[in-house]
């Protein structure tokens, strides 16, 4: 046996927790071994602390739990138990809740290609703005009949008449 | 030349000292809703939980209320008790972790806290002589204790203070009784040695309380 070995079977024995062929190997190891004698020594010093100190103690007189334990397992009993699946309820109409929510929000948002642009008129209606709230409706509409027949970017045809073969050149 | 010390037989309380089959009857019928036989059980088994709990929280008042609110725990989940396995190590698992539970918050709480006892210990007031010569032996059992890392310390509370053999220790800790036994001499190991130190005496040669016990905790 080597001494480590016989370090840890030492805080062991000390304690009548070997075996008793454990016990033997270890005290032939102990004859040989001066070095592991003083350990042995040391460690019967420890565990003897340790054992005066549980016989000197004064055991402490408890009282019994069961006059107060038994009112509050009556009590208990009493109570209104919650159902076993009371919390998986709850959790599915949260559950059912956001996905109503998810449904809603995804059908009521505007495809972002046919978005109107705020003030502008789309396909012939006005779509009002805080900014014209002072504006008739009328002059509004009109001035949008305006914009869908004559666009900003149309030029005059003035180059058109120029450009025209049939058109009489004069010098 | 190996004198063994002796263990105190008046107080060899076994997690079994009651007949199993005894117990897992008054289980049976506790399960039925017959709260006199779950009394009975709690009268059986109170005053060894209450004593190791005080064991590690030290006071007598926190002691028997956290018994009371193991007993509350075990009734709430008596229908979880394998009836083919010993009623008191289930117990006394359910005892254990919720102390140690209590104590870990405690400590959550009490890290920011300026007095601790931990700094106190440190740090003795220099004018006072010192203040361990006027504890007695239990207390200074304690303090070097309180020294030890929980794993090891929870181990050699049940087994050198309270007489569990190394078996049941297993079935409290849920772990195998060869990580009992290990954690067991790391343990003595670390007691003799921060004993030694607070007290001068000599220590083994070559001995510091080594990590390497860790790699093998869970054998």
């Amino acid at each position: 046996m080597k001494c480590k070995t016989a370090k840890h079977q030492m805080a062991l024995a000390v304690g009548e927790d070997l075996s008793p062929a454990e016990i033997q190997e270890l005290q032939r190891h102990l004859q040989d071994c001066s070095n592991c004698q003083q350990t042995w020594e040391q460690h019967q010093r420890g565990f003897a602390v340790l054992q005066r100190s549980r016989t000197n103690e004064t055991r402490p007189k408890y009282d019994s739990v069961w006059p107060t334990l038994s009112q509050r397992l009556c009590e208990r009993d009493a109570a209104p138990q919650r159902g076993e699946f009371n919390g998986w309820i709850a959790a599915l109409a949260v559950m059912a809740g956001c996905v109503v929510l998810f449904v809603f929000s995804i059908e009521d948002s505007p495809s972002l290609d046919v978005r109107p642009q705020r003030g502008v008129s789309s396909g012939g209606t006005m779509v009002t703005s805080p900014s014209n709230s002072g504006q008739s409706v009328k002059s509004m509409l009109r001035r949008d009949e305006v914009r869908t027949t004559q666009p900003y970017n149309a030029a005059p045809n003035v180059d058109g008449a120029l450009r025209d073969p049939n058109f009489p050149v004069t010098e | 030349m190996m004198t063994m010390l002796e263990h105190d037989a008046q107080t060899d309380e076994s997690l079994h000292e009651s007949s199993g089959s005894s117990d897992a009857r008054l289980v049976e019928a506790a399960r039925r809703g017959d709260q006199a036989a779950y009394g009975e059980l709690v009268q059986r088994y109170e005053h060894r939980l209450a004593r190791v709990i005080h064991r590690f929280v030290h006071d007598m008042d926190l002691a028997e209320d956290l018994a009371q609110e193991t007993f509350l725990k075990v009734y709430e989940r008596l229908e979880q008790f394998d009836s083919s396995r010993r009623f008191g190590p289930w117990l006394f698992r359910i005892g254990v972790n919720l102390t140690l539970d209590f104590l870990r918050r405690k400590k959550r709480r009490g890290r920011w806290s300026l007095f601790t006892d931990r700094y106190k210990d440190k740090a003795p007031d220099p004018a006072v002589a010192d203040p361990r010569k006027a504890l007695d032996l239990q207390q200074e059992v304690q303090k070097v204790l309180q020294m030890i890392p929980e794993k090891y310390r929870v181990v050699l509370a049940l087994r050198d203070l309270e007489n569990f053999s190394t078996s049941e220790i297993a079935a409290v800790l849920q772990r195998k009784e060869a990580t009992i036994r290990w954690r067991l001499a790391e343990a003595r190991h670390r007691f003799q040695y921060y004993w030694g130190k607070r007290h001068g005496t000599t220590m083994p040669e070559n001995f510091t309380p080594s990590e390497s016990a860790e790699s093998n905790d869970e054998v």
